[in-house]
């Protein structure tokens, strides 16, 4: 699946630098979510996180002829994304803490017949993926919803991989923890 | 929790982007290329300018000034006319060759 995943992509960049620009398009559409959860992870903030997406694929779209289709496209994407969102972050200075950041959107859940729909379960679950550490967070979204290995993380992020493990540990037992806070024995529902 | 239901979680967890995400980009990238090139034919027209007032300059100190032998320019003067029209006309095709090739490359590169 990856591999064949791959091969679109390379397809795509070969098209894109012949000149069609709805092959980057599509590049774009294929990536675009993924990168916004990395962000995320990263900057907490999903309008902050989009713009800075955006820098990020205008910077691909000129720095695409320097691709060498040695490792996958995402790889090189996903070290972009998360490269600009760290610099951004470091611009910002956040000085926020995460417990006024989320003060607002800390609600007791509402258990009626409606409350387990995918859009309830999508806020939920990023509700408890805000709540970890910035690393922990990214960490877990790399290894589980991008698929990368412990190396792949490495190289992209720079962490050592002894932190990347710790990362991986403690970001599933923070995230259960959150996701306990929040739904209680609704969990299942997610499950 | 199982680590398939933590793959489970996160990939439910994925955040979508806005709907003109896609248009939004596409339409940065379009107007940064327009910059690009306005300021590329800004480029173009400077160097043109420049090169007109050079080669004018030095056209009127070969042919209509009046060089003595004690002259600064003198040493000008003594090189063939013909040869230093020459030359510089095939600088400036040179040139002008470069800057269109240069201009079909990056408008090939961006067929919005």
């Amino acid at each position: 699946m990856k591999a064949k995943n791959q091969i679109e992509d390379y397809d795509l960049i070969r098209k894109i630098n012949g000149g069609d620009t709805n092959a980057f398009r599509q590049l774009v559409y294929i990536h675009k979510d993924v990168s916004l959860s990395l962000a995320c992870s990263i900057l907490k903030d999903t309008i902050l996180a989009e713009d800075v997406l955006q820098d990020v694929f205008i910077k691909v779209f000129y720095k695409l002829n320097t691709f060498n289709f040695k490792s996958a496209f995402s790889t090189w994407l996903y070290r972009i994304v998360i490269n600009t969102a760290y610099n951004e972050l470091k611009k910002q200075k956040q000085s926020i803490s995460l417990d006024e950041e989320n003060k607002d959107i800390f609600f007791a859940p509402t258990l009626d017949a409606d409350f387990m729909k995918e859009v309830d379960q999508k806020k939920y679950i990023n509700l408890a993926l805000a709540n970890l550490r910035r690393d922990e967070s990214l960490v877990l979204r790399l290894f589980y919803l991008c698929e990368l290995s412990i190396k792949e993380i490495e190289e992209i992020t720079s962490f050592r991989k002894s932190k990347i493990k710790v990362d991986l540990h403690r970001g599933r037992e923070n995230l259960n923890f959150q996701l306990k806070q929040l739904l209680a024995d609704d969990i299942n529902y997610l499950l | 929790m199982k680590e398939k239901e933590f793959k489970n979680i996160i990939k439910k967890g994925t955040i979508e982007t806005s709907d003109d995400f896609i248009n939004t980009v596409m339409t940065s990238i379009q107007k940064s290329q327009d910059i690009k090139k306005v300021s590329f034919w800004k480029t173009l027209k400077v160097a043109l300018i420049a090169s007109t007032i050079l080669i004018s300059g030095l056209t009127f100190i070969l042919l209509k000034s009046n060089i003595t032998e004690n002259d600064f320019f003198h040493f000008l003067s003594t090189i063939p006319k013909m040869l230093v029209f020459v030359v510089i006309t095939l600088f400036l095709l040179l040139g002008v060759n470069s800057l269109i090739t240069l201009s079909e490359q990056k408008t090939k590169k961006s067929h919005f």
